[in-house]
């Protein structure tokens, strides 16, 4: 097994968990994305101001400055004031995506086992990336079950659709495509 | 880099997603396993199935057959009528315990070879990737509704609200002593 390959999984990966998040997204309204199912829940704006808020943080720099860099004001990723609009915080999910792709397109295989700091705590490259991986999904995960739930009606399935596992698994074996169905 | 080093990266992942999820489902009552936000949503029961629907079906015989097994029916993992916690919970740990143990048989070796799902070849750590991205997004799902239905009882599993500077303090100081 090669660096290389591994560092090409994961770019691929990433790629297609940021692609299925905007497209989620794209099928909420505005308002919704500053809707809560309860008080103490994260509406879809607080995840992205938080996703968008850690990439930043941990992919600044990421070779040799500390992964929780000292601007970060994680706390205030979790609130929502006058400021922070639709457009503002699909903004810092940009960024943050950013900042992570643009890092991951230059890092070279051989940087895999340098060592990062993440408040301090000492990682390798190769374990950094597998935490960004899991935080990540878990947090679009949310994403993509918030934004079925508030489309309702209008929603378009992002994998296979219910009831129609069979069908696809034939469907595939006749084209052997598959490459835009992540996962099921 | 050391094939080892990436299978303990693995390792260590899977681990903290099962343990995430199953403090999160610890802290869920019996009927909130099945409730759902609406029609279409998931509850946390068939987030469960599913995703030892799908573990199951890739980690029997993972290096030399396909991943998308016969016998899976995957539409029925998303149909939690006849089931309970407990066989839901059987099921999930039955799982969990085929990954890890097929993890802990894959040699360094193991990692040049690829394996077929659904007929599609992929190199092994590429399938190991999926699904790692694929259970987080869903254990993600299960933290939210589990939050969601807990209320007051909850317990983060994360750094609490308002305490990320003190959580970072502590950190840092844990780690410079060290």
């Amino acid at each position: 097994m090669h660096s290389s390959d591994v560092l090409q999984s994961a770019r691929f990966e990433l790629r297609k968990m940021k692609r299925r998040a905007d497209r989620a997204l794209s099928q909420v309204a505005p308002e919704d994305l500053f809707r809560k199912l309860d008080p103490e829940s994260n509406s879809l704006a607080e995840i992205l101001k938080h996703v968008g808020g850690n990439l930043r943080s941990r992919w600044t720099d990421f070779l040799d400055s500390d992964g929780e860099k000292a601007d970060r004001n994680r706390d205030a990723e979790f609130s929502l004031g006058s400021a922070d609009t639709p457009e503002s915080v699909r903004q810092a999910w940009e960024e943050g995506w950013d900042c992570l792709l643009r890092s991951l397109q230059a890092l070279r295989p051989e940087q895999m086992d340098r060592t990062v700091y993440i408040r301090g705590e000492a990682h390798s490259v190769l374990q950094a990336l597998h935490r960004t991986m899991t935080h990540s999904a878990n947090h679009v995960g949310q994403i993509i079950y918030l934004a079925k739930h508030f489309a309702g009606a209008r929603w378009q399935a992002l994998t296979v659709p219910r009831g129609q596992s069979e069908h696809y698994r034939r469907a595939l074996a006749r084209q052997e495509t598959g490459g835009y169905l992540s996962e099921s | 880099m050391q094939p080892q080093e990436q299978l303990k990266c693995w390792i260590t992942e899977f681990r903290k997603l099962k343990r995430q999820a199953d403090r999160a489902v610890a802290q869920v009552s019996s009927e909130d396993l099945f409730r759902t936000l609406d029609e279409e949503a998931n509850s946390i029961a068939v987030l469960m199935k599913h995703i030892a629907g799908n573990m199951r079906s890739r980690w029997v015989d993972f290096l030399t057959a396909d991943g998308e097994k016969p016998d899976r029916n995957r539409d029925s993992e998303f149909v939690v009528d006849d089931e309970t916690p407990e066989s839901i919970k059987k099921k999930w740990e039955a799982s969990w315990k085929l990954l890890f143990d097929g993890l802990q048989s894959l040699t360094p070796a193991d990692l040049d070879r690829s394996v077929l799902v659904r007929g599609e070849q992929q190199p092994v750590p590429e399938a190991i990737f999926r699904q790692m991205v694929h259970y987080a997004s869903h254990v993600g799902q299960i933290i939210l509704l589990a939050k969601h239905y807990a209320g007051d009882r909850w317990q983060t599993l994360s750094i609490p609200r308002g305490q990320s500077e003190e959580y970072n303090a502590a950190m840092r100081q844990k780690w410079t002593e060290k």
